[in-house]
């Protein structure tokens, strides 16, 4: 089921482009912004999310009414949603494409492994998955040399008899720079972000061990990938050039995606405060509605 | 630091825990690599390269003597005066010593690739098929390189060397031919398709047969790489393992399981049968009686030359894509998807022992 939905056709979609330009690295690279032409409704849903949430929060009207209910947690979850719903915000619609992007890594990471094949065991299987459309007599052997990488290998740039990772480092320093040119402004220490902090720091590493560890054919899609996504978020005029590049003038706030309105109900002075957005779950709301014991 | 952030790190760790260990197990699927020696049967699979006792099946040792889940090796290894010579997917040959697997006489770790292909040997040379795209020639005794022979792409067949020349089966929709003193390439066969399977060298003509992923038989004089003849028709499927010389017969088969028998010398149809069944691991010969023919879903069947039909079948617990190897009485099937890594057989087909590192 996997494989045929997923596996196959990236296998083919994969080994089209690789017979029409004759080589794996860039069909990899084109298969790559294929993909993320594909996902870009996704994508550009998640950044509509991210900006509606990210508005939301620096809106002084919603830190006004969050602050109004600062120490009744369910009621400012409650709150929270009311205004979501209002303003037709989905609070999962800034993750849920990240979610669905995973089986297509990882699904590309099975067709790389696929196409790569280098035993004949693997050839009699790649050759079972191959659509009639594609003659695999023609297909094969494929050309997994690209530049000066096997795509099919680890990839390592050899100075005598040490092998420095190349493309690993890159992968680190593009998931780094991605990060930090699309991370949102964040307020203060708040727990928010604190995670943003810890997500910008551990990423990067995650990703570039990755990559030293997988073939080279993989590591190449995340470099491209990583590069895409911010060329994608360059063209929605998301990204703050400024936070990588200090001769570049930091990007003026672009106008709020949402806007809430005062109403007379909460005209009242409060001191705004920043809230963060929290999701009810069961367990927080029976463990307040429990009664405290008195001192 | 508050839980959210402590938990979203440990999912974080995990997560690249589990990635991680994905891409560090063995990175390639293949069928175990078997040799047979007077004594010892060699099984080259997943972690291990296994020494087992022949008539028994009893493990007598293995290598490394600590398995890594990130090593692996497949390739068969050859055998040579009380040394064992292997290739591993760590991009390291070695040779060590038969009396005792762990005593590594000298490594070899030039290559950037795996070593997918049982190596030849021929005099001092060990001439080593790599999938960094080269062939390695290394010298035996010092495990120096004494030449090496930079293709195209990898290289995942068995060399054959017939005296002064090694011939190689390419990926590239070639075989190729190269002086064995220099590594120097002297002429290349174009085929129609990639070459997978070794060659078979025929000594009493001269010539070479080697069939292709193009759907061809080719037949070509080793003295000068002249095409003899070629065989290919519109329902010939995909060749996948190097044919046999039987009754001065040539008898291969393709992948749906057409078993054919040409006129070596002119390349003329003989007679045909049909394995019922997909075959990738050709037929192997039987003495001088008959041929085994091994389907990938584990039936595999004798026939006799003279009544071309199978005289016995078994089947085989596991997914046959190797050929069987016969040495005296013995059958020997390396398998995979089964219980035990090998299953042996005699030549009436009773079974023997079998092979599982668990039991």
């Amino acid at each position: 089921m996997w494989d045929t939905i997923i596996v196959q056709p990236f296998t083919n979609l994969l080994l089209l482009i690789m017979m029409l330009v004759k080589n794996f690295g860039i069909a990899i690279i084109l298969f790559t912004i294929v993909i993320k032409l594909i996902t870009y409704p996704l994508t550009a849903r998640q950044l509509k999310s991210s900006m509606a949430m990210q508005d939301l929060q620096n809106d002084p009207v919603y830190k006004k009414r969050m602050a109004k209910y600062k120490d009744n947690r369910e009621k400012a979850a409650e709150e929270q949603m009311k205004i979501y719903k209002e303003k037709g915000i989905s609070p999962f619609g800034s993750c849920l494409p990240t979610v669905i992007q995973l089986p297509i890594i990882l699904g590309l990471y099975q067709a790389i492994m696929k196409v790569m094949a280098s035993t004949p065991l693997e050839l009699v299987k790649l050759e079972r998955i191959v659509y009639p459309f594609l003659d695999v007599n023609r297909i094969l052997p494929i050309q997994n040399r690209f530049l000066w990488m096997d795509l099919g290998q680890p990839e390592r740039v050899w100075i005598g008899t040490i092998g420095i990772p190349v493309l690993a480092i890159l992968v680190l320093v593009t998931t780094f720079l991605q990060s930090k040119i699309m991370q949102p402004p964040t307020q203060g220490n708040d727990q928010g972000a604190a995670m943003t902090n810890s997500m910008m720091m551990m990423m990067p590493f995650m990703m570039g061990w990755m990559a030293y560890q997988f073939s080279a054919g993989l590591a190449l899609y995340f470099l491209v990938s990583n590069i895409a996504t911010v060329a994608q978020y360059a063209a929605m005029g998301r990204v703050d050039w400024s936070r990588i590049l200090p001769w570049v003038k930091p990007k003026e706030q672009p106008k709020p995606t949402v806007v809430l309105e005062e109403d007379e109900e909460e005209g009242e002075e409060v001191a705004p405060e920043p809230v963060k957005l929290v999701k009810p779950s069961a367990r927080a709301s029976a463990k307040r509605q429990r009664p405290k014991m008195k001192k | 630091m508050n839980k959210k952030v402590i938990r979203l790190l440990i999912l974080l760790v995990l997560a690249g825990a589990v990635l991680t260990g994905c891409a560090t197990g063995v990175r390639a699927e293949s069928t175990p690599g078997v040799t047979v020696t007077d004594k010892y049967v060699y099984l080259a699979y997943m972690n291990n390269l296994y020494q087992l006792d022949r008539m028994s099946g009893a493990r007598i040792s293995s290598f490394p003597e600590k398995a890594s889940a990130g090593l692996a090796m497949y390739a068969a290894p050859i055998t040579d005066n009380g040394f064992v010579y292997f290739g591993d997917l760590g991009n390291d040959f070695h040779k060590v010593s038969e009396a005792n697997l762990n005593q590594i006489v000298w490594t070899f770790d030039l290559a950037k690739g795996w070593y997918q292909a049982k190596p030849a040997m021929d005099g001092h040379l060990v001439i080593v098929p790599c999938t960094d795209r080269n062939i390695y020639a290394i010298d035996k005794e010092t495990g120096t390189e004494a030449w090496v022979y930079r293709g195209e792409y990898a290289f995942i067949a068995q060399p054959v060397v017939v005296e002064d020349r090694v011939i190689v089966s390419a990926q590239d929709h070639h075989v190729l031919v190269l002086d064995i003193a220099s590594g120097e390439e002297l002429y290349r066969v174009e085929m129609k398709g990639a070459v997978l399977a070794p060659p078979l060298y025929d000594p009493e003509s001269g010539s070479v047969f080697v069939g292709s992923l193009g759907r061809e038989m080719v037949s070509f004089d080793l003295a000068n790489g002249e095409i003899n003849w070629t065989y290919s028709t519109d329902d010939l499927s995909t060749i996948w393992a190097t044919p046999i010389l039987l009754d001065n017969q040539l008898i291969f088969t393709d992948k749906n399981g057409k078993i054919i028998a040409l006129n070596p010398a002119t390349g003329e149809d003989l007679w045909q049968n049909n394995a019922g069944g997909t075959v990738i691991a050709g037929v192997t010969l039987v003495g001088d009686q008959g041929f085994l023919v091994a389907r990938e879903d584990g039936t595999m069947s004798y026939y006799s030359s003279e009544s071309k039909g199978g005289d016995w079948t078994v089947t085989v617990p596991g997914n046959i894509y190797s050929k069987p190897i016969v040495d005296g009485d013995q059958i020997f099937v390396p398998v995979v998807k089964a219980d035990a890594y090998i299953y042996t057989y005699n030549i009436t087909g009773v079974p023997g022992w079998s092979f599982n590192p668990s039991n």
